[in-house]
């Protein structure tokens, strides 16, 4: 499989501005994002209804933390692929987001090529 | 307690120039360091976020509403801020704010301390007085660039 085909994309983060910039940068990069949600609660429900191909998570959010939000949709699809998006990356977080199941984590700041690497990585691990 | 020093100030100054090199292209450059009282004038749109754990403080970014819509401009890509709000404006610069303080958190927790941070803050307005609550003095450290004027302001004691 051509590790850059058009992938579907949720992406989870309370900041508009943040949401913006994620699908600009799919976009560019031929992908598809299905839906933006500003809290774990919202992520949750879309990602019943839209079953994206990848996900990417901030942490700190209101209603349902990042992390929170990781369980769950792991409790939904154990195969969830989720990129934990966030400036906060303090090792205890990226641990927690780890054992809650996320399968990588970018800190803010990141460059588009940053965020593909990490999208590529994430489908050629689930290959392996 | 432990003091502040301009070494925390630091911790947090240096990612506020890094990042805003790294997502807009503009280069920052501080002058003197100077303490002020914790409450003070607020510029026009300022982000305040909360330091917590083994440190305990308040990390403010804040300028004027036309330095805030250029960074703001920059940070989208060079959108057109007219197209948008004071909202809008001030969710981009406190995105910023985050970033920077997630990255200083980094620098901390490197250094062994256990601590976290808050989400931000904003607060739009002029002529008002902001007060950091329990503290009595903060570091201030005004960045020159092409933009204009951004301060950085920083209070914190270890608990």
């Amino acid at each position: 499989m051509n590790k850059t085909d058009v992938k579907t994309v949720m992406i989870v983060d309370d900041t508009g501005f943040m949401r913006k910039k994620l699908r600009k940068l799919f976009e560019q990069n031929g992908h598809e994002v299905v839906a933006e949600c500003e809290d774990g609660n919202e992520a949750v429900d879309a990602f019943q209804k839209h079953k994206p191909d990848i996900v990417t998570m901030d942490i700190v959010m209101p209603k349902m933390s990042g992390i929170a939000a990781v369980k769950a949709l792991i409790e939904l699809d154990e195969h969830a692929k989720i990129i934990m998006v966030s400036s906060l990356g303090l090792e205890n977080k990226v641990m927690e987001a780890a054992r809650a199941g996320a399968s990588s984590f970018i800190l803010k700041p990141f460059t588009s090529e940053q965020l593909m690497e990490a999208v590529d990585a994430v489908f050629e691990e689930s290959q392996d | 307690m432990d003091e502040i020093t301009k070494t925390n100030l630091a911790t947090f100054l240096n990612p506020t120039i890094r990042i805003l090199k790294e997502m807009t292209g503009v280069e920052a450059i501080p002058r003197d360091v100077s303490v002020r009282k914790c409450m003070f004038p607020s510029s026009e749109i300022a982000v305040v976020i909360g330091i917590t754990g083994e440190w305990r403080g308040a990390f403010v970014i804040s300028a004027s509403k036309d330095v805030a819509h250029s960074v703001a401009s920059k940070l989208m890509g060079g959108l057109d801020t007219s197209q948008l709000g004071n909202y809008d404006i001030a969710e981009a610069i406190a995105e910023y704010g985050n970033i920077v303080a997630g990255n200083a958190m980094i620098s901390l927790e490197q250094n062994g301390d256990d601590v976290n941070i808050s989400p931000p803050t904003i607060i739009i307005g002029q002529g008002e007085e902001l007060r950091i609550g329990g503290f009595t003095e903060m570091l201030i450290a005004v960045l020159d660039s092409e933009l204009g004027e951004i301060a950085v302001s920083l209070t914190m004691v270890k608990v």
